[in-house]
């Protein structure tokens, strides 16, 4: 299989109509500090964190060609990055093939195709990859399609999609992953934009969602989404629900499944300030533990730092790295709220300030982002990650305090 | 209450119903004469350049092939620029943007920044007389032309501007220069209707100029490059199938 995707990528590459190259190259350095994730240094010494300076050079190739009703994409990325070592990989994060019959397409392939109508979360965008929180809009080409057979219906206000997927790329691995197959009926009704979406596993109890988006007078965007389904997706640490102890296999594991229905929602809008500038926000409720867990969690990982002096030092520490994994593009926890303020000061510099606050315990991270387009499409850009927040909380323990990097980017 | 006092208010309320529907027949009318300079067939193509201006000199320069169906839908192509295949689509009412790298359109509102100074809506829908009702509000001259002006106030929530003064030639009701508000009440930025060129025997604008009313020293204008008849299937209207318009 994996032959027959290289050879048809090649083949896709050698005679694409278009091809679209890009890239970009970084330093980046991160600030390490001694947390509940990172007590004597452990992510560095054992974990593979590497506080830099590190050197990465990311280049992505797009190749489109089109015959007929037939339209093939394929997205190549390779990427190398070191510091003492150097490591290189390539991936393939889009190919595919859509098929244009009048009304109906039909997609084929590894794809990233969204349904939700979030700015950074898409509860209902179950054939879609993560969002990354500090790259919303894949502009730095890192994220991944998902493989699927995909057939819509378009109307003129409507239109109708079913599609099939084999595996679906999730957060850290923390989420189930099944077979399934996903509905979505979108209907165009007066001023709102409206989805009704389906998810059927194959030995999962269905999915349900909807979204909408509305847009209020010259400046309001309203958008939310809502996904309910009955007993949980997610995968948690087991010592959520069983005694302390130490563990030699991945401890994250579907809890038990409570019949009671679980929501997971997203609520926010944007606002356009002066034409230049944009404010963007949202309420996400998802999948993720309690306070009462995290009090749990966060009391389990200092029951294993007790352990790393002692005899089982080498467990305590690899338990330890195993907790860290908690530690998603979306949260751990339940509520949080993140917020954006775009600003284009011109046609050249660009800027971004955005938030993304745990509501349980008001730990944050920051990410504040700079680009000045040089000329044509060649840009150079600073972007930061600060992380805070008070003892035990999410962003207070995480194992970095900030992290900064610098580049030059053509598009 | 007497019958001749119920004669009288009877009587003035009819002839002001009157006078509102003739001002609003004559305002139906008015922009009707000023659609004509910009939409000079029901489906058509316009292809459009702009450039963005600072202190005179050229920042940045994109075209665009707009598709136009009748009043309330249009299919933007970004054809050159840095942004280079971004759609923008206004259908029904609302406004999406779908960018090249994205494969999700996004809604957006209409005075959001396309270039320079010009906003989506200002690219994406070119007749007032769907958003608008329209009012004399005297005559003036503007760039040494007698002029009428007309008052355009939106009439959907959906319009780019709140309010427009318009000045248009007297004559013939050609439009010259446009003030655009928010809601606000604040001037936005203002429109020159620098040259008209013929399409199909009819004249219509071929350059419009935009200055921004606080960057007074930054400009963008719009060039119409070319308007012909052109119809696309109905189905390039629905923003789902944004990622699937190739080949316009």
């Amino acid at each position: 299989m994996l032959i027959v995707q290289a050879v048809c990528m090649q083949a896709a590459v050698v005679s694409a109509q278009h091809i679209k190259p890009g890239g970009y190259c970084y330093v980046e350095h991160a600030g390490f500090r001694q947390s509940l994730f990172n007590p004597h240094d452990l992510m560095m010494k054992q974990g593979g964190m590497d506080p830099g300076p590190k050197y990465n050079l990311n280049l992505y190739a797009e190749a489109r060609h089109t015959r007929g009703s037939v339209y093939v994409q394929a997205d190549i990325l390779a990427r190398i990055r070191g510091s003492e070592t150097w490591d290189t990989d390539t991936s393939c994060p889009q190919f595919f093939c859509d098929i244009n019959l009048g009304s109906l397409v039909i997609t084929a392939g590894r794809v990233i195709h969204r349904w939700g109508t979030g700015y950074a979360f898409n509860p209902t965008d179950v054939i879609a990859p993560a969002k990354d929180v500090s790259d919303p809009e894949n502009s730095m080409k890192t994220a991944a399609g998902n493989d699927m057979v995909k057939a819509e219906f378009f109307g003129e206000t409507w239109s109708a999609g079913v599609s099939i997927m084999g595996s679906v790329r999730t957060e850290h691995g923390l989420r189930v992953e099944h077979p399934r197959a996903a509905f979505r009926l979108y209907k165009a009704a007066g001023m709102a934009d409206l989805s009704v979406i389906a998810l059927i596993h194959a030995s999962e109890k269905p999915l349900w969602g909807v979204n909408g988006v509305t847009v209020i007078g010259e400046r309001l965007e309203l958008h939310g989404e809502c996904a309910w389904y009955a007993g949980s997706r997610q995968k948690y640490h087991r010592v959520l629900y069983d005694e302390y102890r130490l563990y030699d296999t991945d401890p994250f594991t579907q809890g038990p499944r409570p019949a009671s229905i679980h929501c997971e929602w997203v609520a926010g809008f944007q606002y356009t300030l002066s034409g230049r500038a944009l404010v963007i926000a949202e309420w996400l409720r998802h999948e993720g533990m309690s306070r009462q867990q995290w009090d749990r969690f966060t009391g389990y990982c200092s029951w294993l730092h007790a352990r790393m002096s002692g005899p089982e030092q080498c467990r305590a520490a690899s338990n330890l790295l195993w907790c860290a994994r908690a530690y998603t593009q979306s949260g751990a926890m339940r509520h949080y709220v993140m917020a954006t303020f775009q600003y284009k000061y011109d046609d050249r510099l660009h800027a971004r300030a955005a938030i993304y606050v745990n509501m349980f315990d008001g730990s944050y991270a920051a990410m504040p982002f700079v680009s000045y387009r040089i000329k044509n499409t060649l840009s150079l850009y600073v972007r930061g990650f600060i992380f805070k927040g008070p003892r035990n909380s999410e962003f207070g323990e995480f194992f970095q305090s900030f992290s900064i990097e610098g580049g030059v980017r053509l598009l | 209450m007497p019958d001749t006092l119920k004669r009288v208010i009877t009587l003035v309320l009819l002839l002001y119903a009157a006078g509102v529907c003739t001002a609003q027949q004559q305002g139906a009318e008015l922009i009707k004469k000023i659609d004509s300079f910009r939409t000079p067939y029901n489906e058509f193509l316009i292809t459009t350049r702009i450039r963005s201006y600072s202190n005179g000199t050229l920042k940045e320069t994109a075209l665009f092939d707009a598709y136009m169906n009748g009043t309330e839908k249009s299919l933007v192509v970004q054809k050159e620029g840095i942004n280079r295949r971004m759609k923008i689509l206004y259908s029904n009412e609302k406004l999406w943007v779908q960018l090249p790298s994205a494969r999700r359109p996004i809604r957006i509102t209409p005075i959001q920044r396309l270039m320079g100074q010009a906003s989506n809506g200002d690219i994406a829908r070119v007749s007032y007389g769907t958003d608008y009702n329209a009012a004399n509000a005297g005559t003036g001259e503007c760039s040494g032309i007698n002029c009428s002006i007309i008052e355009l106030t939106a009439r959907k929530k959906s319009a780019t501007y709140h309010r427009i003064m318009l000045w248009a030639r007297a004559s013939d009701l050609r439009p010259v220069k446009a003030e655009f508000y928010l809601v606000s009440g604040r001037h936005f930025k203002t429109a020159f209707f620098d040259e008209y060129m013929s399409v199909g025997g009819r004249s219509v604008v071929k350059k419009l100029t935009i200055i921004d009313t606080v960057r007074k020293q930054s400009k963008t204008t719009f060039t119409y490059e070319k308007i012909e008849p052109k119809t696309i299937p109905g189905k390039y209207y629905n923003k789902n199938f944004l990622v699937h318009v190739r080949g316009l």
